[in-house]
């Protein structure tokens, strides 16, 4: 399988200290990888990398075997990648409803023109929020909240899809019904998808392909299950958490 | 309220059914209102973009181009007015008589005005953009150009600091006496001025005229409290938050140009004013200026530190919302807001009786004109720094048995010198700056050094008066270079 995203040998620093060290990573197409790591090992950087947002300070990141960023420079800016992503705090823009919301992608792409309002309705359908047009953020609950990133997220149909650890405020009941809906949609649309997490349950949940990032170093690559006991603890509690059933919600 | 009593006595009240009964008054009125909205719009022209580009883009030299832009705003507009007619005016280095024309009348005092307030917009611009969450910014850059995301997402996003900047900017101009007097304009707070030292001397006419005005006031309160609220703490904020810089592409090298054109603008009067003065008219400048600049300083520096106690404990109080606290911070804003010829009225019928000579006749009363004037700004700004500040500080603090004033002095004051000192260094500047409060009661012999330079103009010699004018400029210049290498430092230390 050809590699979709790719980044090899990236570093990223701010000030004197690395927060990426030579990264190497490689997404295929269609492929679900959840990039793992405990707070502070690196992973919003990596996936700001992977958008443009920030550019490497070494080593090259690919995206279809096209330089999008290397050393210093962002060669692909961020609204020519035809990336998506899905923030922690979801960055829905207050000030524009549901559907401005996704309309602003669409126009920003010039994608649907003449047939928007039928794609944003059809959206909003497959992530259960039809009817919702004419609301805005502050009117919906975290929920809806978040079908709302999903659907602005997947309207333009993107290559890849980055999830910034999207589900983590959520309590169990929703974190489930999100991810059944994710998995269906993603299932349905053969998306590639990073996914960072800190859980290793929510992980597994989309994919059995992991990543594991500590200390801005990948420490880990491949199936969940194979995880090897290298002292980590952050891999022991990942090995723990994996295994043990859920615990339900209080 | 000493002036609602004025009001409602009997003489006075006749007074003002006579002065607001005629239709000069009005149509002066509206011609002040059209000139004010003229000004707003012309530093929203300015101030918005300029302000976008300088708040989040690469553009060249960025910070200095603000700081730059950003400097006339601390100095009395007149001074900025003296500069441009030194440039423009029938004798100035670039004038004629078609430029002296246009510069003494309402195109001079709109041109001079919406330059000398842009900053206030464009600096609430940058700010209010740099508080959008970044997220918001990156997820529309994955989708659209920088420019789209700015015209899109950040700038209707800023819109409560855009509304609070045209607000101040509606509210300096229709304060504005010395800009107008000097082009010869007239307009409703000069004729309120005239009617109390002038030779239309007439003050019973003068307190009937400020009633219109504190009407203007209380609507823009008003507006205030509907529009922009508690949002405009978000506006006043002194955090930057670490996102790169939107990136301008091949617009980099032209817009820092434009930006950078806008800046070194607003030094135009100064250096014109540089010319007119030379060497000599700063050593004899020295000779005129007399206690002036030693009252203005000490008038200042007591007004903002009574401020920046105000501001303690009233934006305290509104950060925490307690009660009566948005009254108290309704009643601050309308002080600012209404035209200063209403508050300088007022001053005068409340201090000016024979048991309040110790107040009227000294310091004290510029220091309480000061304060009325300009307190919000310290409840404003400290109310912003106390609400990115988490309660739970003080509640920790108080469940372990501190009171208010330990908590203030070891919890609070320590936590946030920095805003402190921005708030003192805000209220300083402005203090230093103002004409149009204390240009009405201050007392013989302590005149302030704008009152100084203003009343020089109409009949000092013209290189002092500049000098004088570059004197101002070089004291604020220097206040505010130590006050911000002192914010640097604590920034550093914290």
């Amino acid at each position: 399988m050809s590699a979709l995203l790719s980044l090899d040998d990236v570093s990223v620093r701010r000030g004197q200290s690395s927060v990426l060290e030579n990264v190497t990573l490689d997404v295929g197409e269609g492929e679900v990888v959840a990039l793992l790591g405990p707070s502070g090992s690196g992973k919003s950087t990596l996936l700001r990398v992977l958008l443009g947002l920030v550019a490497p300070a070494r080593g090259v990141v690919k995206l279809r075997d096209r330089v999008a960023s290397e050393a210093g420079r962002v060669r692909i800016p961020p609204e020519e990648r035809d990336l998506a992503v899905v923030f922690q705090d979801l960055a829905l823009w207050p000030h524009l409803t549901v559907a401005g919301n996704l309309r602003f992608v669409l126009r920003s792409k010039g994608r649907f023109r003449g047939e928007e309002r039928d794609h944003i309705h059809q959206m909003l359908e497959q992530v259960g929020l039809a009817g919702f047009e004419g609301r805005y953020p502050g009117e919906l609950s975290g929920g809806e909240q978040q079908r709302v990133a999903i659907a602005r997220a997947l309207v333009l149909d993107p290559v890849a899809v980055l999830l910034d650890e999207p589900l983590a405020n959520l309590d169990v009941a929703m974190k489930q019904e999100l991810i059944a809906l994710l998995v269906d949609l993603f299932n349905k649309r053969g998306s590639t998808v990073l996914h960072v997490t800190h859980d290793p349950r929510e992980a597994a949940e989309l994919t059995s392909n992991v990543v594991i990032l500590e200390d801005g170093r990948i420490t880990y690559s491949g199936p969940l299950g194979g995880l090897p006991d290298t002292g980590s603890s952050f891999i022991r509690a990942v090995q723990e958490a994996s295994s043990a059933p859920a615990k339900p919600d209080p | 309220m000493v002036l609602v009593a004025e009001l409602l006595s009997g003489g006075a009240f006749r007074e003002m059914r006579v002065t607001l009964g005629e239709a000069r008054t009005w149509s002066l009125l509206m011609r002040s209102m059209g000139l004010s909205v003229a000004v707003t719009l012309g530093a929203l022209v300015i101030g918005i973009p300029t302000g976008a580009v300088l708040g989040r883009t690469d553009v060249i030299g960025r910070r200095a181009a603000l700081l730059v832009h950003a400097f006339p705003v601390f100095l009395p507009p007149f001074l900025l007015a003296f500069g441009w007619f030194h440039l423009f005016g029938r004798q100035g280095l670039v004038g004629s008589a078609w430029t002296s024309s246009l510069l003494f009348g309402p195109f001079g005092v709109i041109a001079t005005l919406a330059l000398a307030f842009a900053p206030i917009v464009t600096t609430l611009t940058a700010l209010g953009i740099s508080e959008i969450d970044p997220s918001l910014e990156e997820a529309a850059r994955t989708v659209t150009r920088p420019h789209r995301t700015v015209m899109r997402i950040l700038l209707p996003l800023a819109w409560p600091s855009i509304a609070l900047g045209a607000l101040v900017v509606f509210a300096l101009t229709l304060s504005e006496i010395g800009v107008p007097m000097f082009l010869r304009v007239r307009t409703y707070p000069a004729a309120v001025f005239t009617r109390l030292g002038g030779i239309e001397y007439a003050p019973g006419e003068a307190v009937a005229l400020v009633l219109p005005l504190l009407a203007v006031g209380l609507l823009l309160v008003f507006v205030d409290r509907r529009l922009i609220g508690r949002r405009s703490f978000a506006a006043l904020g002194l955090r930057s938050r670490q996102i790169a810089p939107l990136p301008l592409g091949r617009a980099r090298m032209p817009l820092s140009a434009a930006v950078w054109l806008v800046s070194l603008v607003s030094l135009l009067p100064l250096c014109a004013l540089a010319l007119e003065a030379g060497a000599s008219g700063m050593s004899d400048a020295l000779e005129w200026i007399g206690p002036s600049m030693g009252t203005s300083l000490a008038a200042s520096a007591v007004a903002a530190v009574v401020i920046t106690a105000m501001g303690l404990v009233i934006g305290h109080a509104l950060a925490r919302r307690r009660r009566a606290a948005s009254t108290l911070d309704a009643l601050a804003l309308l002080a600012f807001i209404t035209p200063s010829s209403v508050l300088g009225v007022g001053m005068v019928a409340a201090w000016n009786r024979p048991g309040t000579q110790f107040v009227y006749t000294t310091l004290i009363i510029l220091v309480l004109g000061l304060v009325a004037r300009y307190g919000i700004l310290g409840v404003r700004a400290l109310g912003a720094v106390f609400h990115r500040s988490s309660p739970h500080y003080e509640e920790a603090a108080a469940a372990f048995g501190a009171g208010f004033f330990r908590r203030m002095g070891r919890i609070l004051l320590p936590m946030h010198a920095r805003g402190v000192l921005a708030a003192w260094l805000i209220a300083f500047v402005f203090c230093m700056r103002d004409l149009d409060t204390v240009v009405v009661f201050y007392p013989p012999g302590l005149e302030p050094l704008p009152v100084r330079i203003f009343t020089l103009e109409a009949n000092g010699p013209q290189h002092v008066v500049a000098a004088l004018s570059l004197y101002h400029a070089l004291l604020t210049a220097v206040v505010l270079t130590v006050g911000g290498l002192l914010l640097g430092l604590r920034r550093r230390r914290s």
